[in-house]
C-alpha cells in the first residue's frame, strides 16, 4: 500500500523527467492518457485541502515511529497519514472500536502526535491536560500562529 | 487509496524506439498501455512503479518489433472497503449523490437504501437528515426535528467506501497511438490485437481470472443506463462523515 504522499512524489518525479526530456528534444510527445492521469492525480493530491501537499518523508517517518507503540493496523496508520484527523470524532471514523481499544487519553495522545508531526501550516496543536472536565468537547485546542512566525522556525 | 500490483505482460518495442535504453523503452511502452485504464479486479492503473524483471528481447519473423516478457509493478488506485475518502460532489442524480476525485468519477452514494435522505426540489439536490439536538419541546416547526445537510455541487465531502463493483464491458479501442514515429512515417501497429491477451496478475490477485480485459471509458447499456468498468459505492451514514464544512459539535 502506498500513501498519497508517495504517489504524489512519484508523479512529480515523472513530471520532472518529462520536462527535462522536453527541453532536450522539444518535439517529443508523451502518451495522452499518461499525461491526463498524471495531471489529474497531481492536482487532486496537491490541492490545499489535501494533507499530502504539505508532507515530507521525514514527517511521515517520525509519525510512524511514534505510532509503533500503539496497536494500530496498517490500514489505520495509512489513513491517519492520508487524512490527518484533527479531532476525536475524525479519529473514531478511522479506528475501529476505538473506544474499546484505547482510552480517551490515548486518543488525545494520537491527535497530538499527528498534529505535531504532520502539521498544517499555520496551526499548532497543544495537548489538553487529561482530566479537563470543564471543557465540553474533547478535541485538541489549536493555537494559531501566523505563518511568518512559523517560517522563522523552519 | 493506492496500492502496488505486480503484473506480467509481453511488451512490444517498435524499431524506432530501439535507440532508447531498454528499460526506458519498456517504461514508456508500459505507461502508454496501462495509464488511466481499469483492469478488472485490479483497479484503475495510474503509472509504472518499477520493472522487476525483463527477459531478453526476441524479434519475430515478419515483424520488426522486439518482444520482451516483463514483470513489473504498477501504481493502482483501489481503495479498500471501509476506507474514508474525501471527494467533491459532482452531481445529484436519481440514484443518489455522485462524487468525483478528479481522476476518478464513478463514485456513487446511494440515497434509497435508508431513510435519512430527502430530495429538495427547489435546489434539486439531495439532503441528508441528521437528528438535531434540540429537544422536542423547543421545536418551532416540524422541520426542527432534523438538521439538513445539502449536497451542493462542488462541495468537499468525506465518505466511507462500502462496496466496489467491477463490470466487464469490453474494450473501447486500441491504446493511444504510439508517439515515437519517425517524422513523416505512419506508426505501424502490431498485427495482433492491441490487447495483450496474456496479461497475468501475480500476487495481488483477488480471485479474478487470469484473462484480464482493460477498459477505459463508459459504454451505454441496452437499457440506457451507463455501465462503468469500476465503480465505488459510498456512504455517509456515520457521525463525522458528509460535507467537510459541517460542524460536528
Amino acid at each position: 500500500m502506498l500513501s498519497n504522499y508517495e504517489v504524489l512524489a512519484l508523479l512529480r518525479e515523472m513530471d520532472e523527467k518529462q520536462r527535462e526530456q522536453a527541453k532536450i528534444n522539444p518535439n517529443v510527445k508523451f502518451a495522452e492518457n499518461l499525461k491526463t492521469i498524471q495531471f489529474e492525480v497531481i492536482q487532486n493530491l496537491s490541492s490545499s485541502e489535501s494533507p499530502s501537499s504539505t508532507q515530507t518523508p521525514e514527517q511521515i517517518e517520525t509519525t510512524l515511529t511514534h505510532l509503533k507503540n500503539y496497536n494500530l493496523t496498517k490500514s489505520e496508520k495509512l489513513q491517519l497519514i492520508n487524512l490527518r484527523p484533527q479531532s476525536i470524532a475524525e479519529l473514531e471514523l478511522i479506528i475501529e472500536d476505538c473506544e474499546d481499544r484505547f482510552g480517551m487519553d490515548t486518543l488525545r495522545e494520537l491527535i497530538y502526535i499527528i498534529g505535531t508531526n504532520l502539521p498544517m501550516p499555520g496551526k499548532v496543536v497543544r495537548c489538553l491536560e487529561s482530566g479537563a472536565e470543564f471543557l465540553d468537547d474533547e478535541s485538541m485546542t489549536f493555537i494559531h500562529y501566523p505563518l511568518e512566525q512559523l517560517e522563522h522556525q523552519l | 487509496m493506492f496500492i502496488l500490483s505486480v503484473l506480467k505482460d509481453t511488451i512490444h518495442i517498435q524499431p524506432y524506439d530501439f535507440h532508447k535504453h531498454k528499460f526506458d523503452a519498456l517504461t514508456d511502452e508500459i505507461n502508454r498501455i496501462y495509464a488511466n485504464k481499469v483492469i478488472q479486479d485490479v483497479g484503475l492503473c495510474i503509472c509504472l512503479f518499477e520493472i522487476i524483471s525483463a527477459s531478453e528481447e526476441i524479434v519475430h519473423y515478419g515483424d520488426g518489433a522486439s518482444y520482451a516478457k516483463v514483470t513489473f509493478r504498477l501504481v493502482v488506485f483501489r481503495p479498500f472497503i471501509g476506507e474514508i475518502i474525501e471527494g467533491t460532489v459532482s452531481s445529484n442524480t436519481f440514484e443518489g449523490v455522485k462524487v468525483t476525485l478528479g481522476y476518478f468519477d464513478d463514485i456513487l452514494i446511494p440515497t434509497h437504501n435508508d431513510d435519512g435522505w430527502k430530495f429538495d426540489h427547489e435546489t434539486q439536490v439531495w439532503v441528508r437528515l441528521w437528528d438535531s439536538q434540540i429537544p422536542e419541546t423547543n421545536w418551532k416547526s416540524p422541520e426542527d426535528k432534523y438538521l439538513y445537510m445539502y449536497m451542493d455541487k462542488d462541495t468537499t465531502i468525506k465518505f466511507r467506501v462500502i462496496e466496489e463493483k467491477f463490470t466487464d464491458i469490453g474494450t473501447k479501442g486500441p491504446p493511444p497511438k504510439r508517439t515515437g514515429a519517425v517524422a513523416g512515417q505512419k506508426a505501424p501497429m502490431p498485427s495482433s490485437s492491441s490487447l495483450p491477451s496474456d496479461v497475468m496478475i501475480v500476487g495481488n490477485n483477488r480471485g479474478g481470472n487470469t484473462q484480464n480485459v482493460k477498459t477505459d471509458t463508459t459504454t451505454n447499456a441496452p437499457t440506457g443506463g451507463k455501465l462503468v468498468p469500476y465503480e465505488l459505492i459510498g456512504s455517509i451514514a456515520e457521525v463525522g462523515l458528509g460535507l467537510t464544512s459541517w460542524k460536528w459539535d
